[in-house]
């Protein structure tokens, strides 16, 4: 739900902290950036959408551009984050939880309006959610990072190569491999959905 | 190209965009892109959003600095915060405002009362309060029950200070204390070192003593009252203006001023270039110059103006000796003359009297 022509409105009040634009803007771009935080393993996601925020509300003065470019700026201090993130959670290691059991909760949060009441569709959807955060898993990190941010985050490969310092065909080169391998994993029956 | 060799870059950007790939055989890539989205994008928890957005509103505005915030307000929650805002930027303003003005005010009141009171220019009882609370912290000012005019008041000075000395340099010979000092040939322009016993007056009434050269000076060259009034003051000053034209040295010049300044009989309004004195004062410059001319030179004089040490002539004009105009005859006037009571003719009352502002 992009915020369209009343973007520069929402932001120009954002910058002055208006309640309404920063929530405005939260309810546009909280969602993909606790996505992304989500599927790159962050153990407290909502709290790092929170860092987040806060780091783009700080910095909000220095920001000049449109709304895709506040989107991928807001991805791009997401994904630094999730960084930091994750070198901490591997000083601190703590015993996982099932991924069933993530992905069964997540589902009903994140599709609960398409689930419905039905029961047996709900424990689909939960098998396939599960079985697309095997895919996910099963990939090589740059590969993970550029199609969560090319599809969560709807980012363009030129937006993808800034937010992830690297070359537009490098990007593309690492976006294909990705596909590739979740490919070859279906096909195998690996990971069938 | 060897990952999908059947997918150009345009069918990567359009699968990856959610959309279906023009080429076939990528069915199953579509749902995996369509799985993720549904997978992972999820709002925080209501209580997470509130927490967040109240925290990135607060940082947005400690970052905004002096911004103010936007007159739209869809939300109802931003008007209270949008007028609490204002109100803390207006109530700033007004703050620094009043306390500057209040402040300027004040200053100006001080110095206005303050040059008033100094001068006794203060009405009776106003200068009588001021005075008494001037005494209190060190500096005399004129009591309120002194007339002004030929005996006004001379300029306030700090107890235990140094009487300043005026353009024409004459504390020297102001203060009964330091006048013995001074026919000693102390350098005129040395005012710390004028006494044996310290320049600082000791008391208020040598202080004022100490000013009332000063009081005439300034009475001479300020203009107002003195101008067409006459006063001790400006018979000092003119005593001073002509010491240098008499042939005396300076420690001559300095007992000559000194006795003209002891002398409270010698009034005159302030005497024009060219001009005479009114004959008071003339008499008592007579008197001095007569006085010095016939002591002759004193040795140990400083001619160098530095200040040198005593002289081993006694003073001719010590704090108990009667003033110069009752040794001249001019006693009866300078009786009459001085409306002060004065206890001694050399307890200080010149300062009182030389103002003449």
């Amino acid at each position: 739900m992009a915020l369209g022509e009343s973007f520069e409105s929402v932001l120009a009040a954002a910058r002055v902290g208006a309640d309404w634009a920063w929530e405005a803007l939260y309810r546009d771009l909280a969602p993909l950036v606790h996505g992304y935080l989500r599927s790159r393993g962050c153990r407290e996601p909502e709290d790092v959408v929170g860092e987040v925020f806060l780091a783009v509300a700080r910095d909000l003065g220095s920001f000049t551009g449109g709304e895709r470019s506040f989107r991928s700026w807001v991805l791009t201090v997401a994904h630094h984050r999730m960084l930091d993130q994750l070198r901490y959670q591997s000083r601190r290691p703590s015993e996982p939880v099932a991924g069933e059991v993530i992905a069964g909760t997540t589902a009903r949060g994140a599709v609960g309006g398409t689930v419905g009441g039905n029961v047996e569709d709900e424990a689909l959807q939960s098998l396939t959610t599960a079985r697309i955060r095997t895919l996910v898993d099963r990939l090589a990190g740059d590969q993970r990072d550029v199609l969560l941010l090319r599809i969560i985050g709807g980012l363009t490969v030129t937006e993808v190569a800034d937010a992830l310092n690297k070359s537009p065909g490098a990007v593309k080169a690492l976006q294909r491999r990705g596909l590739a391998a979740v490919k070859r994993l279906m096909e195998r029956a690996v990971v069938p959905l | 190209m060897k990952d999908l060799p059947g997918l150009r870059d345009e069918d990567i950007d359009r699968l990856l965009s959610g959309k279906r790939p023009n080429a076939d055989g990528f069915d199953d890539l579509a749902a995996f892109v369509q799985g993720v989205e549904a997978a992972y994008v999820a709002p925080p928890s209501p209580d997470a959003t509130r927490r967040h957005v109240m925290a990135a509103a607060a940082a947005a505005r400690e970052a905004a600095g002096g911004a103010t915030a936007p007159a739209v307000a869809p939300r109802a929650s931003a008007a209270p915060l949008v007028s609490r805002w204002r109100r803390r930027t207006v109530f700033g303003v007004s703050v620094a405002t009043v306390t500057m003005s209040l402040t300027g005010i004040a200053i100006t009141a001080a110095a206005a009362t303050g040059g008033l009171a100094a001068r006794g220019d203060l009405p009776a009882p106003i200068q009588r309060v001021v005075a008494q609370a001037a005494s209190g912290v060190g500096i005399t000012l004129p009591a309120s029950d002194k007339p002004s005019g030929p005996s006004g008041p001379g300029t306030a000075t700090p107890r235990g200070l140094p009487a300043t000395s005026g353009a024409s340099g004459s504390t020297h010979v102001a203060s009964p204390a330091a006048a013995p000092t001074a026919t000693n040939g102390r350098g005129r322009h040395d005012d710390s070192t004028e006494s044996p016993a310290g320049a600082v007056a000791p008391t208020s009434s040598s202080a004022a003593g100490g000013d009332h050269h000063r009081g005439g000076g300034d009475g001479s060259q300020e203009g107002g009252s003195a101008a067409t009034v006459a006063t001790h003051g400006n018979c000092v000053v003119y005593a001073e203006t002509i010491a240098a034209g008499l042939g005396f040295n300076d420690a001559q010049r300095s007992r000559f001023v000194s006795l003209v300044a002891q002398d409270e009989t010698a009034v005159t309004v302030r005497v024009a270039a060219g001009t005479k004195p009114d004959a008071a004062c003339q008499r008592s410059i007579d008197t001095a110059t007569a006085a010095v001319s016939n002591t002759g030179p004193v040795p140990g004089g400083g001619d160098d103006h530095s200040g040198s040490g005593p002289s081993p002539t006694p003073s001719p004009a010590p704090t108990s000796s009667p003033t110069p105009g009752s040794d001249s005859g001019h006693s009866g006037v300078s009786g009459n003359a001085s409306p002060t009571p004065t206890p001694s003719p050399s307890s200080g009352n010149h300062g009182g009297q030389g103002g003449g502002n």
